[in-house]
Formats: structure tokens, sequence, C-alpha cells
């Protein structure tokens, strides 16, 4: 082993591998302290390549030793998979690969690697007067191939959809250093057939198929202003019927919207008071009267004002602590279209007589690879995500009335991922063939032992 | 060892951290280095580990050398994590393993316990510095002749019967290094209609001791000794981290009536800019619309850091700024980790030390400015020092020096 870490050193030059005993500690964790700090398995060592170069051939390295990999950028991700789960992996960092490239503003796109945080890329757009939608609630911590790797739409930010959808091409790097370029609806590696655009697929992974390597990400217009808005309401009758009103189309708002219920405003917004249903709206280009437009003052409403503290930062906390705290029972709020409201509602009283709501919405580690399930089976992502969307605004209200019992997420992907499945374990083959890939999984929802 | 442990382990509110990251975003050595070991969020874990038992002393002492204390983690924190606190409390466990050098180590004691002796060595130490600083390139006292160290003014409280008075604790920077800035917060405080004094028996606040993990509490209570004996309405420091170190070290530092007396002086202290502004005191004449790079300290309160800019601002500066992450380096004075325990890998606190200074001197260059201007005698010493390695001749100067020399100007006009 002795003579495998030297020969890395000798390719990552340096200051590049991290051998060093506290190195291998502090890389042994990621987000759920009480949990993984008992049961952290601690790597060989962490490699810092870069150049794809260097990447390429460390990956060669590694599977000619047949040493399990784990992929980390900053490890601000909740979803694990950034830590060891075999003795003696090799943490890859994407940090040293961070350049951010110029910004094409006539197609309004940016090619970047994946360590540039999201505050690099967004940065560098604001020059060009763009700005990258799908900023996770870190910016500064979260590297874009972390946000890619979980795909995880902040609803902080006004988006339109996931992380993936802004993702215009991608390159993927395979365990044994095969660069696998993913752009538009090219085919799957290997000849097999895909109705969806194949970036997509490798988003969401979580790590578990390959290095993302650079991406051409798309970029939107500047807004002229963001207004974010804390409204509190003593019933969540009324925090629904306000979530329904900012999507009026009248109103024409682009919008991402939250409600939190009173066990999350405790943590929230302590000067909510306890009872309380907070709706949390994030307005593009909002008229100046919104609220009146909104008729709030006809319900039992209150503005809480944000005052000095950062409220995306407490957000940015919100989902692994509320997680630890209540199991994973947590959604993302997606932006929809208004006139599917009703509609909404409706699919998510079908979902629900389905499953049991814990276990519907659990999903959120799969659901890239629901996505590409329903992309199999023809079906478009969007109306998805509106049922989730408007099935978290039936939960706030469910929660309290009911304990549905927790459906174990494996036999609720097994019904759904389908043909999903097929497809993963064929990439799986591809881009990962001797299985080397073993970061941890699912700590971040385990209460500490 | 143990006891040290049984403190760290005191801790459970860190295990609520998230891991969101929002404190590698703000922390300075974090923003060089990228590596999880050097930043808050990997300290805390290896911290907890230690606390456990799991890790040895030596293992993570270069981790915490490079925690500049700087304070900026804990204002990032959205969950509100006591990380300071937690962060001096292994320093203190790790006692022994991280060490400045023995001459300094000497120093910082005799600064601490007995200032009076340094004063009394400081003339001729001053000439020697400026003899070797001159072969080394560089030259804290920029060509001036060595001073005496500020303990001519002030002693007893001056003879204004009526007047109210501030009591100015200088500092170890600003009374041996830096007396022109002493001599400035003393024409401020007069202007803004107080007597100024300015004990010479006062020491150190401490706070070079307690980065270490060494006892600071027989310095302290020397210094609330002589405190105590005066009479006086504000307590004003040019440097906040003195300030931040009186107001909330000392008193959780301190039990019984020692720490009764702490915290009634940290009722009475506060920021200079807030007091300036309270008495009115602000620049004299419009600048010339100079440029200026803004490099606010990292324990200076947000509100004062408001107030300089906009004083900075009126004055007709036009008033360049870096980053939040910024920091000029200057902790890294008080700590040095020793050979044995180095890393391997990673940068050392030297190249760390070098790296942050010169951000922001490149900053300072890219912003065309005309000077640096901070409002910290620890700034003033590591940014001066960047600046005459890297032969650049931009001025760095204390808010509180430039406001003098305008009100100064003014008088004359």
């Amino acid at each position: 082993m002795r003579a495998i870490l030297e020969e890395m050193g000798n390719l990552l030059g340096p200051g590049n591998l991290m051998s060093d005993h506290a190195s291998r500690v502090a890389y042994a964790h990621s987000v759920d302290y009480a949990g993984v700090a008992r049961n952290a398995i601690l790597p060989l060592a962490v490699a810092r390549p870069t150049h794809f170069g260097q990447l390429a051939k460390l990956l060669q390295l590694c599977s000619s030793q047949r040493l399990p990999l784990v992929f980390r950028g900053n490890g601000c991700s909740a979803w694990g998979r950034c830590v060891p789960g075999l003795a003696d992996s090799l943490v890859v960092l994407s940090t040293g690969l961070n350049r951010v490239h110029d910004v094409d503003a006539g197609r309004r796109t940016v090619r970047v690697q994946p360590g540039a945080t999201c505050a690099a890329v967004a940065a560098a757009a604001a020059k060009a007067g763009l700005r990258f939608p799908a900023l996770p609630l870190s910016p500064g911590a979260m590297t874009v191939g972390g946000l890619l790797s979980v795909n995880e739409a902040c609803a902080c930010y006004p988006v339109t959809g996931a992380p993936a959808d802004y993702v215009a091409s991608l390159d993927v790097y395979a365990t044994d250093g095969r660069k696998i370029p993913c752009s538009g609806a090219a085919g799957l590696p290997g000849g097999m057939a895909a109705r969806l655009p194949l970036p997509q697929l490798f988003c969401g992974a979580c790590g578990s198929l390959g290095f993302i390597g650079e991406a051409v990400l798309r970029l939107a217009p500047m807004p002229r202003k963001v207004q974010r808005f804390l409204w509190r309401f003593g019933n969540p009758s009324d925090a629904l019927a306000a979530a329904g009103l900012c999507l009026e189309p009248a109103l024409g708002l682009a919008v991402a919207i939250k409600i939190f219920d009173p066990r999350c405003s405790a943590l929230l917004a302590p000067d909510a008071g306890t009872g309380a249903w907070l709706l949390y709206a994030e307005c593009l280009d909002a008229p100046e009267d919104l609220e009146a437009r909104l008729g709030l003052a006809q319900r039992s409403w209150e503005n809480v004002s944000l005052g000095e503290r950062d409220f995306s930062a407490a957000l940015a906390c919100m989902l692994p602590a509320l997680a630890r705290e209540h199991g994973p029972f947590w959604l993302e709020s997606l932006a929809c279209a208004p006139a599917d409201l009703p509609i909404l509602l409706e699919n998510v009283r079908a979902c629900l007589s389905r499953f049991s709501v814990k276990g519907a919405i659990s999903c959120l580690p799969g659901l890239a690879r629901l996505d590409a399930a329903l992309f199999l089976e023809g079906r478009d992502i969007g109306p998805l995500r509106r049922e989730l969307f408007a099935m978290e605004l039936m939960v706030n209200q469910r929660m309290e009335k009911e304990d549905d019992a927790f459906v174990e997420r494996p036999e609720w992907q097994r019904e759904h991922m389908g043909a999903a499945g097929e497809l993963m374990a064929a990439l799986k083959g591809i881009c990962d063939p001797q299985g080397l890939l073993r970061g941890q999984e699912g700590g971040q929802y385990e209460q500490g032992a | 060892m143990n006891r040290a442990r049984e403190a760290l382990a005191r801790f459970p509110v860190l295990a609520r951290c998230a891991g969101c990251g929002r404190c590698l975003e703000a922390c300075p050595s974090y923003g060089i280095s990228a590596m999880e070991a050097d930043g808050p969020r990997g300290r805390l874990f290896l911290g907890l580990v230690l606390a456990r038992g799991q890790i040895q002393p030596r293992d993570v002492c270069a981790s915490f050398s490079t925690c500049l204390h700087c304070g900026k983690c804990v204002v990032a924190c959205p969950m509100e994590l006591p990380l300071d606190a937690f962060f001096f409390s292994v320093a203190r466990t790790l006692r022994g393993y991280i060490a400045t050098g023995r001459r300094i180590e000497l120093l910082q004691r005799l600064l601490l316990l007995y200032p009076g002796v340094v004063n009394f060595l400081q003339p001729p130490l001053a000439l020697a510095a400026g003899l070797w600083s001159r072969s080394a390139n560089y030259q804290p006292f920029a060509g001036a002749l060595p001073r005496l160290p500020f303990v001519q003014r002030g002693k007893s409280g001056g003879s204004a019967p009526g007047r109210k008075r501030v009591l100015l604790f200088m500092g170890c920077l600003t009374r041996n290094l830096w007396p022109a800035l002493a001599e400035a917060c003393v024409a401020l405080v007069e202007r803004a209609g107080f007597v100024a004094l300015s004990p010479p028996a006062l020491g150190c606040c401490g706070r070079p001791q307690l980065v270490r993990g060494a006892d600071f509490r027989s310095g302290v209570i020397r210094n609330l000794a002589v405190l105590s004996s005066l009479d006086f309405q504000y307590l004003l420091a040019p440097c906040p981290a003195c300030l931040a170190t009186i107001r909330h070290i000392w008193p959780e530092g301190l039990s019984g009536e020692k720490r009764d007396q702490a915290r009634k002086l940290a009722d009475r202290a506060a920021g200079f800019m807030s007091f300036l502004r309270e008495y009115k005191v602000d620049m004299g004449q419009p600048g010339d619309s100079t440029s200026v790079f803004w490099h606010p300290p990292c324990l200076m309160e947000a509100t004062e850091r408001d107030i300089a800019i906009g004083m900075l601002a009126s004055a007709g500066f036009t008033v360049g700024t870096g980053e939040p992450a910024d920091c000029c380096g200057a902790p890294f004075a008080c700590v040095r980790t020793p050979r044995k325990a180095r890393r391997t890998v990673g940068a050392s606190e030297k190249e760390l030390d070098r790296k942050l200074a010169g951000r922001i001197r490149s900053r300072a260059m890219a912003n065309c400015a005309a000077q640096i201007v901070t409002a910290c005698p620890g700034c003033l010493l590591a940014l001066r020092r960047e600046m005459a390695v890297a032969n650049e001749d931009m001025p760095v100067r204390h808010i509180i020096e430039l406001l003098a020399e305008s009100l100064a100007g003014d008088r004359r006009n």
C-alpha cells in the first residue's frame, strides 16, 4: 500500500495527497456528527487532482489496484456518499478542479469544472448580467459537482426545475479513468438508446455513477429585483390559500414558495410563536403591492420580519436537522404553473391513497432515478414535480392528523422504478464495472448510536 | 488532559451542526488551503473526536494552529453554534502542542504580567529592531525614528475636574509599535470633550495567551486591579481584538468577585467608532476623492464597520472593500506548531500568513487604492510587513490616525 501511495503522491504533486491521520479523520465525516462520528470509516488517503489528466491516471491506478473510491466536493450534501463506506477507500476531491471558464453571454452558458463553488459560478454569471437559477442554500461552500451529484433544487431561490435542467452538457469519468462525454441527446455508451438527455441521468446519482467532470451550464437573465417574504398564518388553510394566490397567473410571478409547519417554525423563526404556519416566498420582479394584491389582509396573516438573520442560511440547516429529529419526511417545493393547482391537489389525493405520506415523500435521494423511470415510461418530468409540490401542501395538514407508517424506501422504489432500475444497472456497469464507488449512504437519517 | 477533554465534551450543542458549510465560506484559512482540517467544520469534528479520545493531540494541533480565532465562523453559522468558545477550549487541551517560539512566549508573558519591564526595555529593543529590520527589508517604523512607548500621557487622570474621563486600553501593539496611533487616540478623545487615561501599568489583554491555550487570568486580574482603582465612564481600545477580549472573554474566564468586576468593566467598554459618532467627532475636511481600500478587522463588530465606512465615505473617500473571508493573518503571530507536530501536507502558518496578507495586498492594488485603511494595530503590523516584503509603497493607516490628521488640518485652517 505504501508503494501505491507513493505512486499517487508522485502523480499528484506535493500537497495534493493527504495521508496524515488528521486529514483522514476530517474527511471521514460529512453531515451527521452524532451518527457518522461514531461509525466513521477512515479513508486510506485523500487525493486532490488539479487537472483532468491527473484524475484519469489516478482512476486508472485505483482501478488496477481495485481501491474503493469516494468522490467528494466540499462535503455539504445531506445525502451522504461523500464519506467512505469501506476501509482503505481513496477519497478523491474535486476542489482542485475549480476553474470557471468564460461565460458565453450570447448562448447564456458557462463551462465550469466540478470543484468550482456555485458562488463562483454565480459571480461569473453576474458579470455578464446573467444568473444561475439553481443555486443551493450554501453557494459559497457547495461545489458544482456536488450540486449536480445530488441534483437538489433549493426552494429558497426562484427555480423552475432542478439543477439537472440547467446542464447543457456534462463529462463523466468512469472509475477506470475513461471520459464519457454526455451532451444533449447522445445515445448511451454501449449503444443503449435513451429518450432522455444523458447528462440528467448522472445528475442526482450522488456519486454512484462516476466522477462528474466539466459541465456546461445554462444561465438565465438577471431579474431586476428579488424579494423575500415570510408570512405567518394562524392556520394551514390560510397558508395554503396564500400559496395558491402566489401562483395566480394574473400576478405572473416567478416564485418559489415553501410552507413550514409549526414544528419547523420554532427552528426557523423563533419569534413566530408556537402553532404558527409560515409561508416563505421568494419572488422575482414582484409588484410593489404584492401583499395587497394577494389579499393577505383578509386572512389571519402577519408579516414576520426577517431582520438581520440570514434566513436562507437558516434554511440551509433545516433539512438535515429536521430529518434527524423527525425522519426523512421533507420535500423541496418547486415552482409550478398556476393553472395546475387544482390538478395538483387531485393528484395528491390520489397519491396519498396509494401510499403513506411519509413513504411517498421519502424519495428524494432517488428522485433522479425516478425521473429516469418516468422518462422511460414516456411521462414528462414536469407533472411529477408538480405532484410532489402539491403533495407537500397537503402533507402539512395530514401530518397533524395522521401518523402514517413509514413505507420502506426500497420497496417503494422497487414498485416504481421498473425499467429505470435496469437502465441504472446498465449505466453502473459502464461507469463503474468493478463496483469501486462505495460511499456511505443513509447515515444522515440515522440517530447517533 | 482528561479535564480538558471533559471540558470539550461539555459542548453537546455542537452536535446540532448541520454540515451546511457556511463556516467554510467565511473561514480565511480554509479559503487559502481548501482542506477540511483547516476549516471550522473539520476542526469541529476533530475537536469532538479529540474529546472522545479517538485521536491524539499531536495529530490535530497543526489544524488548530491554523485557526485564526477570527470569529467569522460564529457569525456565519446559521445554527449559532459557540464555535469560538469550543476552539478556545480545544486550544487549552492542546496546550504544549500549540506554542510559539521561546522568545515570543517570554515577551508575551512579560507583556501580560510585567508591562513596566517592557516599557523600560522598549527603546533599546526598538532601536535594535530598526537595525535588524533594515537588513531584512522590513521596516515597521517606516523610516521614522524609533519612538518611545506610549507611557507619557494621562497617567493618573489629568487635572480637569468636572470633565468625564475615558480609559484608553492601548494594548501591546499600539503602545509599543505604533505610538503615533496612541497619540491620535488621545487627540480624538480630547476632541470629544473627555480626559484620556492610559495607565502605564496596564498589561496585555491576554488574547495571545488564550490563542495558545495558556492561562491568561493572572494578567487579567492584574489589569482589573489597575482599572478598578480608576474612575472613568468609557473604556475604549484602538484594537478590536482587545475590546472583544475585554467584553466577552474576561467575564467568562473569571469567577466570583473578579467576574463581577470584569462584567462591570465590559459594560463600560464601547466601540471607538460608536463613541466618536456619539460625540460627533467626524472626519474634518472632505477628502479629495482618494480611493482607499478598507480592510475591516475580523473582530470588529458590524456596527463599528458600518460607522467606519460611513465616516470614510462622508469624508469624500472612494472606499473599496474585499471579501468577507479576508483576514490579514496577524493572529498567526501568536502561534506556531512545534516542529515535531507539523503536518507534512498543507500550508504552514507562515505560508498561510503570507498568502492571507498577500491576498489583501492584491485586492487593494486591483482596486487602485491610494492607501489601505484598517482599524486594528495587528492588521497594521501584518499589512505593513506585507507591503515591505513585497516592495510596495502603498501606505497602511489606522482610521483613527486619519481622523486625527483630518481634525488637526481643520484646526490649522
